[in-house]
């Protein structure tokens, strides 16, 4: 009599419907919340998919566990809205009988869903925003639920927040923004994936939620710093998943979402996503050479390179021509610069921890980060083109430099400190960049780039100092220090744009379904379906599409096919089309997924021929 | 007496130490009785293809492929081959009675071989069973083909099945035409197994 029952529910919600029945009752309410009293054009606003189910009853995380299905939002919305993916908040793990581990929402459970809006927006208007949700509910027996669901809101001006008691509960349970305070490496040993946890906190306790996509995991066993994963499939060739990772301390706990490093992949739109370990390597390098020259380039800046050799000079006096101890003034000095730099890096980490704690999010991706870094580098490129100056007051200059102190080595450090201080009103354009940019870093990285600036800077000290011969090769003091200013003015002008047109790409992304949308739609036409995963950064996917794709044959071939041609743009790193990707075992594009009618899936190689092409369009045909 | 205590320990301890058969690994042999109280063993199909399909009446992904037809299409066309399609439910007693059971194989014109009942959930967990469908393939040497989910289409809307792939039949016409099975292992979907 229930299954009875479950099909005339299913019937009964074919139409309009925001509850799921079950035996004469309300299973589960389904609703859409917004986090905000009205939308502003061109600003971002979520919505989250609320399930209350009854007590006993449980929906299920993005990865269900051995049993079980995630919930699943799909939404129609106006012209020029886009929507994010779930964010999924932290499930609790169940435990059943028979050594079957589930990850659930026990009751009520808010999914998050961030909604970029366009910027043409009247207020006045109404949106409305409509969804289609599908879920899975359980106790004893499961019973499927779905829901067509909408909710209305006016463009306004300015918002105000709406439901902040239910967003905030449940923002505390995703992941952190960020880089996490510890470094994540993965291994084989055997047939069990082992993720290794460096530089945690001893006196936290650790969780382990997996996130593993198509790989078959059993249950992860957390020994911290370690985490074993078995792989269920002996011909498995994962060398990762994704994960979760809770760290517990006292009543607090952090939420770390752990993936291939996708920041970087769309920033720098090289690689793909697995290669986390290499690319945060090189990408260390490089910032660290570039703290190195920014420390050296600090020395032409017209407040300072008339100083280096005067202060050489101080130190010959000092010293009385003992080249040993000219070279101990001389590192005295630089230890008092080394100083003043790691003391900024620590404040900047200190910032950045605060930051954390107020959920600030220090990344590319984020519109306001963004702006306020592009703001930051115009007031600086203004800076160094002339346009206004920063100066210390004069007074507190000399006071500064009194309370510095005499001479010897105590007052040789705190020169050192207090030369690069002072030396700050006209390298601040330099410095503030690289602080901004080190905001989106892990802490170890900016102390890292900070040394090396500070080594930047020190270097001709501690040359001159151990060889002052050398003092006759410092180039003059003249208008080409002005001019290197205004150089790197002009320079940072560049980045300025750079920041604002990736500021525009953000704010008003291309109007498009998602990917896997498109391509849901497309395979219900029951035709072959031929994806073309490209970006515009690959140069091998434009050989093949220009080569293969776009040859005659080969678009006559799709035509009397009746072929439906998608490109999935992986750009920009698309996540939908990142996961899809790793559906399909790759890592990155290009690649080519030719589904035939009856819904067979065949993969072709990344360099594709034309006869590759038409014999994969024929057995897909049959 | 003793040995069947050893044997209940023995199966305790391969669940709890995540033994189960992998493909190519031996198929631990059971013994089962069926709803009309007649026992089968593993050991009596020795030389043929045994399918075995976990089943909870209740289930709405049981149901995706029973209402639509599908697993019986399964069943019809296996048999037809010699296979041994033996569906076990391994859910402890209380909720169903057999009753159920039967309403539910004539409801559906359902066709295995037997319908087993595993009320301890020994063999259920011997197997590592863990969702409504679940199924196993054996191939007639002993060693296990295939485990995992039915088909690649992970969801309870019966919609689903004609544009899914269906890894049993598809391991089953491999297997049998002395081809290696092209997917031998996959994540199984459904309701949780109630032990």
């Amino acid at each position: 009599m229930r299954v009875l029952k479950i099909a005339l529910f299913l019937l009964g919600c074919a139409g309009l419907c925001n509850g799921q029945m079950y035996q004469g009752r309300q299973l589960v309410t389904a609703r859409l919340l917004a986090d905000a009293d009205g939308i502003v054009p061109g600003h971002p606003v979520t919505i989250g998919l609320d399930l209350q189910a009854q007590p006993g009853w449980h929906t299920y995380w993005e990865y269900p566990g051995d049993a079980g299905l995630a919930t699943r939002i799909d939404w129609t919305l106006p012209a020029g809205f886009k929507a994010g993916g779930i964010q999924w908040p932290l499930p609790k793990l169940d435990a059943e009988p028979g050594d079957i581990v589930c990850y659930i929402y026990p009751g009520e459970v808010l999914l998050p869903v961030e909604i970029q809006t366009p910027p043409n927006l009247q207020p006045g208007q109404t949106v409305q925003i409509s969804a289609h949700a599908s879920w899975l509910v359980c106790k004893e027996i499961c019973v499927p639920g779905k829901a067509d669901l909408s909710i209305s809101l006016p463009v306004v001006a300015a918002s105000h927040p709406a439901n902040e008691a239910l967003f905030r509960q449940t923002r505390a349970m995703l992941p952190m923004a960020g880089s996490p305070p510890f470094t994540a490496s993965w291994s084989h040993s055997g047939q069990t994936l082992v993720l290794n946890l460096q530089g945690l906190d001893p006196s936290a306790a650790v969780d382990f939620f997996p996130l593993p996509g198509d790989v078959q995991i059993g249950h992860p066993d957390v020994a911290a710093p370690a985490v074993h994963i078995p792989l269920l499939d002996p011909k498995a060739t994962a060398n990762s998943i994704d994960g979760v990772v809770v760290l517990k301390k006292g009543a607090g706990q952090e939420i770390w979402q752990l993936s291939g490093n996708k920041t970087a992949a769309s920033m720098t739109g090289a690689g793909a996503g697995g290669v986390t370990a290499m690319g945060g390597h090189s990408s260390l390098i490089y910032w660290l050479g570039l703290g190195f020259l920014g420390g050296l380039i600090l020395n032409v800046m017209p407040c300072v390179l008339p100083v280096i050799a005067l202060k050489i000079y101080g130190f010959i006096e000092q010293a009385g021509k003992s080249p040993r101890r000219i070279l101990a003034l001389g590192l005295t000095f630089v230890a008092g610069i080394f100083a003043w730099f790691l003391f900024l890096a620590a404040l900047i980490v200190g910032f950045k921890l605060a930051g954390h704690q107020l959920n600030w999010a220090f990344q590319f991706q984020h519109p306001a980060f963004v702006a306020t870094m592009a703001v930051i580098l115009l007031l600086f490129s203004l800076n160094l083109l002339g346009v206004f100056e920063i100066v210390l007051p004069g007074r507190l200059q000399a006071k500064v430099y009194e309370a510095a102190g005499g001479e010897g080595y105590a007052g040789t450090f705190w020169h050192g400190v207090f030369a690069t201080l002072l030396g700050t009103s006209c390298t601040a354009p330099c410095l503030g960049p690289a602080l901004g940019f080190a905001l989106s870093q892990p802490a170890p990285t900016i102390f890292a780039m900070f040394g090396a600036m500070a080594a930047g800077m020190s270097t001709p000290y501690a040359l001159l100092a151990a060889k002052p011969g050398w003092l006759r090769y410092l180039p003059k003091p003249g208008i080409w220090m002005v001019r290197v200013k205004q150089a790197l003015g002009v320079l940072l002008m560049g980045t300025v744009l750079w920041l604002g047109s990736l500021m525009i790409k953000e704010l008003f992304p291309a109007r498009t379904e998602p990917f896997p949308t498109q391509l849901a739609r497309a395979l219900s036409e029951h035709k072959i379906v031929f994806i073309d995963f490209t970006a515009d950064w690959c140069v091998n996917c434009k050989v093949n599409e220009h080569q293969v794709l776009d040859s005659g044959p080969v678009q006559d071939a799709f035509k009397q096919q009746g072929v439906i041609l998608l490109k999935a743009d992986w750009t920009s790193g698309d996540e939908g089309i990142t996961a899809l990707l790793r559906k399909f075992g790759r890592a990155g594009v290009p690649c080519y997924v030719v589904y035939s009618p009856d819904g067979r899936v065949m993969v072709l190689p990344e360099v594709i021929t034309k006869d590759i092409v038409l014999n994969a369009l024929e057995q897909s045909q049959s | 007496m003793k040995t069947r205590l050893a044997l209940i320990f023995a199966l305790l301890s391969a669940g709890a130490a995540y033994a189960a058969p992998q493909p190519g690994d031996t198929a631990p042999n059971f013994s089962l009785a069926d709803i009309q109280g007649q026992k089968h063993s593993l050991a009596d199909y020795k030389g043929k293809y045994v399918v075995l399909e976990w089943n909870n009446p209740e289930c709405p992904f049981v149901h995706k492929h029973y209402d639509s037809g599908n697993m019986q299409k399964l069943q019809q066309e296996a048999r037809a081959k010699g296979v041994v399609w033996l569906t076990i439910n391994s859910a402890a007693a209380s909720p169903q009675g057999d009753g159920q059971i039967e309403k539910f194989l004539s409801g559906e014109h359902a066709n295995p071989t037997a319908y087993l009942r595993d009320t301890k959930g020994t063999v259920g967990q011997l197997y590592g069973a863990k969702t409504t469908p679940d199924m196993y393939i054996i191939g007639p040497d002993g060693k296990l083909v295939y485990d995992g989910a039915i088909d690649n289409r992970a969801t309870p809307d019966p919609a689903d099945i004609p544009g899914a792939t269906n890894y049993v039949r598809a391991a089953l016409d491999e297997s049998m035409a002395g081809k290696p099975v092209t997917v031998a292992t996959s994540k199984p979907y459904g309701c949780h197994v109630e032990y």
